[in-house]
């Protein structure tokens, strides 16, 4: 710093007329002078506003301090909010994951196939389709039986017997999506098997997961008191 | 607009005064959007304390320039000293995005950029302050506080004579060491460029 002594008497208002004067001319044409000049002059002003800058930088950090902190609080209490939804979210995941399962279990547990063996065997006798499929199904080829039932187009005769088994059929292939319009066709009209494709469309929305329909099949077969009573008032207490 | 640039001058005086309770509502009125828009470029939320911090004593130093005009919102002028703090810190470390309607809020704000520089020089000086002499510095807290040369004199039995050469040769030990600093010459130069 050439001019530290100089400058400092200018900045001061130590200097004559006449040394300012020169002074200030010099400035104008000596670069290095300038260069110091400003430095010393805005290292003044800093020192002049250094004490307020210290207790303003306080100040600030302060603020965002406590901002960050209220912020923190807020989070918290987020977080409270986030964990009983996660509670709630797990308890409904918990429930969507293992409640089909209990369904299924269930499902397994009342789930028999329908026993069907009136056909007659005999090597010399014609049989006809109907027969055929009924063979099918009696030696529980299930698969073949469908393919059977709708190749032949038999699906669409008025035949509720062979329309049970074609449901019950879907069933033991694990296709009650399928197996429930079916069902719920042949209840469109009162017949002998309604109790039995009833309580098979019952077990059906089970294996669905479509609990409020299974009830309902149930209740029905809880009020017509008949054979599949009881079984539809266990399987009740146990979808409650 | 009268009336805005009136609250807004209550505001600036706020600053000036360090007034907590004007501070603290500016800060919480905009904070959350320099947060979002910090974010938004990659920045952190540690990058959002610092940027606002430094860009509230940006503001602080504008409030106790004399001759300062006011010519638009405070907030205005906070928003352009974040975009160009964020813009200056990343522009060596990180690669963002900038879109061009972003440069030119930069560049209206271009005048900001002589108040940011000032302040990037204030920190500078704040550094070499801190390591210098500690002789030289107990003198210059001494300075900083607000003592009086007769109450320093008493407190430290300095001569007068003493106390006007140590004074000036921590000072002048101080400039030189400023002077030559690589960080100082790029900030004049920038000023340079933006006169």
């Amino acid at each position: 710093m050439k001019y530290f002594d100089l400058i400092e008497k200018y900045l001061a208002k130590n200097m004559s007329d006449e040394e300012k004067k020169k002074f200030e001319n010099q400035m104008q044409t000596n670069s290095e002078l300038m260069k110091e000049f400003e430095l010393h002059k805005d290292f003044d002003s800093f020192l002049n506003i250094k004490h307020e800058r210290d207790a303003m930088q306080i100040q600030v950090k302060q603020i965002i301090n406590n901002r960050r902190k209220s912020r923190s609080i807020f989070v918290k209490r987020n977080y409270s909010i986030a964990a009983s939804i996660v509670v709630l979210l797990s308890v409904s995941l918990f429930t969507y994951m293992f409640l089909p399962e209990k369904n299924e279990r269930l499902y397994s547990k009342f789930y028999e196939s329908y026993e069907f063996s009136s056909i007659e065997r005999s090597t010399n006798e014609i049989l006809d389709h109907t027969d055929k499929a009924l063979l099918l199904y009696t030696d529980k080829k299930y698969n073949d039986f469908i393919t059977y039932i709708e190749e032949q187009n038999l699906y669409n005769e008025n035949d509720f017997v062979l329309n049970l088994l074609y449901g019950v059929s879907l069933l033991e292939i694990e296709d009650a999506k399928k197996a429930i319009p079916v069902f719920e066709n042949l209840l469109r009209e009162e017949n002998m098997y309604s109790e039995t494709i009833n309580w098979y469309t019952a077990l059906a929305y089970l294996k669905v997961n479509d609990i409020p329909n299974a009830k309902s099949k149930l209740n029905e077969l809880i009020l017509e008191n008949g054979y599949y009573k009881d079984k539809a008032l266990e399987l009740m207490e146990f979808i409650k | 607009m009268k009336d805005k640039l009136k609250r807004e001058r209550t505001i600036l005086k706020g600053f000036e005064l360090r007034d907590n309770k004007i501070v603290s509502e500016f800060v919480n009125a905009h904070y959350q959007s320099v947060e979002s828009y910090i974010i938004a470029k990659g920045g952190s939320r540690i990058e959002v304390e610092d940027i606002v911090q430094e860009a509230l004593m940006v503001l602080f130093n504008i409030s106790k320039t004399k001759d300062f005009v006011l010519e638009s919102k405070v907030s205005d002028y906070f928003f352009g000293i974040v975009k160009n703090l964020f813009n200056r810190r990343f522009r060596t470390e990180k690669v963002i995005f900038i879109t061009e309607a972003e440069i030119e809020i930069i560049d209206d704000v271009e005048d900001i950029n002589d108040f940011i520089v000032e302040n990037e020089k204030y920190k500078l000086y704040e550094t070499y302050l801190n390591k210098i002499d500690s002789g030289c510095k107990e003198l210059f807290e001494m300075i900083f506080s607000g003592m009086k040369t007769e109450e320093i004199l008493e407190k430290t039995g300095f001569t007068v004579e003493y106390f006007y050469k140590k004074k000036s040769l921590c000072k002048k030990n101080l400039l030189e060491k400023i002077k030559n600093d690589d960080k100082y010459k790029e900030l004049i130069l920038e000023k340079r460029k933006g006169n």
